[in-house]
């Protein structure tokens, strides 16, 4: 060994001999990792205090934090908040499953097809990038001011991610496992079912799981007309009786029920792949 | 980064200082621009709204002709939106004047606006629902569990849930859905709504064309307290800052609304106010029967008092509003009487007692 090689390794050993954490610092350094994730919600909490003690924002624009928790108690007391989130949960849920369907047989379609990727995939290319709300004309047309249009227009947002990740997730499946397919002799059936979705699965879930976000998302603007039950029509007939309490609180909630449908869907998506996990 | 912060935050001050200096220049005495709002647009959105002595004075140009010396520009504002859009433009400042429905402007205050009312300008104004032709909706009775368009936050509203109290209803008996005007309308043609309230007029154009046909009207089934009231209101603090430019804009409203309550001026009156796409012919039919004076009058009589005072607590009660608040110290007659004295019109309106009759002197 020469000697430079000598110091390097010695060096090397050295850092190796530091690395180990100090219980203390480690803990530390877990506080503040739960912690963190605190802080700029509570400093934004401290501004929306701020603005409306020192009256930055008039109370009619932006009410006192305050108040807004008594209108969400008082919401939640009166069933009023319940009824409304029934009403967008039904709605988000029909269009998710409508959009699953229709997005995951569109998507193994698009990806076992040379034709059909060629001919389709193109389209769907532009279809994905178009926003929700261009489409509410058209969707006025067909379902006028209805519960359809609602759900369609979910419906179309969630889904683009569905095809988008199933598409990609069969299109791009290991060769090797089609190979196995083929020593085997399946059957173009025996193929798609034993290895082309099982290989797929965990894009395919991706695919569900951002459909899902999507449709949550768009919710609101679906809502805007005609509905008389759901989030977003709570949104609209508080804007209109001016009382801005209560479209924050539809807006926090938004958020929580969001995220709890997120957390939920990783929930089942672990149950349906823990052999995924395992095998890793 | 920090260089960046320093950047955004020197551009930010000096924006503040430049709108801030825009705020002394409008102090001297008089403001650059009164900015005066109104409920709605005409039909396609055309920045016009026939019906009020408002609308009046805006379309002979009363208001730009008594400012016009001053070198203050008038800026009209129509508010797609209506009341609900009118309170959120008091509130971030952009508004001065507006003519409102009655709802909207307790709305406005209840929720904390600092408007004053100046002058009234709309009283009796009737309100009917109308379903397709072909509907078996035939009494205020049917609507229950019906798709039902109501423009919300507005004063539409309030008489909505005043007409359905009148058939023992409530609002969450039926599926009342917030859509604007003139949406409204044409879901009633798609059949998207199972009925629609709105003032008789926006119907009119349905019926003729067997479209829709109109179950209720408040005026021929003599509902005057379901009738819609409205006024003319200031924000406070320009009130306050400029009380002799109100004073000549108050001047102004009330030489509009004599011009709108003469009867000779009826025939005139409608085409003017049929600019806004009624047409003459409709705001004919919906004052027949009627006297200009007597839905135009701009007073603040014990008539306009009792519509708000029971307007304001029909609001708490069907929880349109939370609190409620007292209508007297809400209206500031003094610009409206030094107005009517010096036009020598204080004996031009009659004065109506809280049920309607008429105060004899």
């Amino acid at each position: 060994m020469s000697e430079t090689l000598k110091q390097e390794y010695q060096r090397d050993t050295l850092k190796r001999v530091k690395l180990p954490n100090f219980a203390g610092i480690f803990s530390i350094k877990k506080l503040m990792n739960l912690t963190i994730p605190f802080i700029f919600p509570l400093v934004l909490l401290g501004l929306w205090q701020l603005a409306s003690d020192k009256g930055w924002i008039a109370e009619q624009i932006l009410p006192a934090p305050a108040v807004v928790y008594q209108s969400f108690l008082d919401l939640i007391d009166s069933g009023v908040l319940l009824e409304h989130l029934i009403g967008s949960l039904t709605r988000v849920g029909i269009a998710f499953v409508i959009a699953s369907i229709l997005g995951v047989g569109l998507g193994i379609f698009l990806g076992i097809s040379r034709r059909a990727e060629a001919y389709i995939a193109p389209l769907f290319e532009v279809y994905a990038q178009t926003p929700v709300i261009a489409w509410i004309p058209i969707g006025l047309l067909l379902f006028g001011i209805s519960e359809k249009l609602a759900v369609a227009l979910i419906t179309i947002a969630a889904i683009v991610p569905i095809i988008m990740n199933t598409y990609k997730g069969v299109r791009y499946i290991s060769k090797n496992y089609l190979e196995i397919g083929n020593v085997y002799a399946f059957t173009r059936w025996q193929t798609i079912f034993l290895i082309v979705i099982p290989a797929a699965l965990p894009s395919i879930f991706n695919g569900l799981r951002y459909g899902l976000t999507q449709a949550w998302l768009t919710l609101v603007a679906a809502e805007l007309v005609g509905i008389d039950r759901g989030i977003g029509a709570m949104i609209v007939e508080a804007r209109n009786l001016f009382q801005l309490d209560i479209v924050l609180v539809a807006i926090i909630t938004l958020g929580i029920v969001g995220l709890v449908l997120d957390k939920l869907f990783v929930l089942v998506e672990r149950r349906f792949l823990h052999w995924q996990r395992r095998g890793l | 980064m920090k260089k960046t912060i320093l950047k955004f935050l020197s551009v930010f001050i000096a924006g503040l200082s430049i709108l801030s200096s825009l705020q002394v220049q409008a102090d001297e005495g008089k403001p650059v621009v009164i900015r005066i709002g109104f409920p709605g647009t005409g039909t396609g959105n055309r920045p016009i709204v026939g019906g009020s002595p408002l609308s009046t004075a805006h379309l002979k140009g009363w208001v730009e002709e008594e400012f016009k010396k001053d070198g203050i520009k008038i800026e009209w504002n129509h508010f797609k939106f209506a009341g609900p859009g009118i309170n959120e433009a008091f509130a971030n400042k952009l508004l001065d004047f507006s003519y409102e429905g009655d709802l909207a402007m307790i709305i406005g205050k209840a929720g904390g606006l600092n408007t004053k009312v100046l002058a009234g300008g709309g009283v009796r104004i009737p309100v009917a629902i109308a379903v397709p032709n072909d509907s078996p909706i035939k009494t205020l009775a049917d609507l229950k569990g019906k798709r039902f368009a109501v423009q919300k936050g507005t004063a539409i509203q309030l008489a909505e849930v005043r007409a359905l109290a009148k058939a023992g209803l409530e609002d969450k008996d039926v599926r009342a859905v917030n859509i604007l005007g003139a949406n409204a309308t044409d879901a009633l043609q798609t059949k998207d709504m199972d009925a629609v309230i709105s003032i008789p007029y926006s119907f009119y154009p349905l019926r003729d064309r067997g479209v829709a046909k109109i179950i209720y009207d408040s005026q021929k089934s003599g509902d005057t307290d379901i009738a819609i009231a409205g006024g003319f209101i200031g924000d406070d603090a320009f009130i306050k800052k400029y009380p002799d430019i109100t004073k000549r804009l108050l001047k102004v409203f009330v030489k509009a609304a004599q011009y709108s309550s003469d009867e000779a001026n009826r025939n005139e009156l409608f085409k003017l106010w049929g600019q806004d796409g009624t047409g003459f012919q409709y705001y004919r039919e919906v004052y027949n029967g009627a006297t200009l004076a007597e839905r135009q009058t701009p007073l603040l009589d014990e008539y306009w008092f009792g519509r708000f005072k029971d307007g304001i607590a029909d609001a708490k009660k069907y929880k349109l509003i939370r609190k409620d608040f007292d209508v007297n110290g809400w209206v500031d007659k003094s610009y409206l009487e030094a107005a009517l004295k010096e036009l020598s019109l204080e004996n031009n309106w009659t004065a109506y007692s809280y049920d309607g009759k008429p105060i004899k002197h």
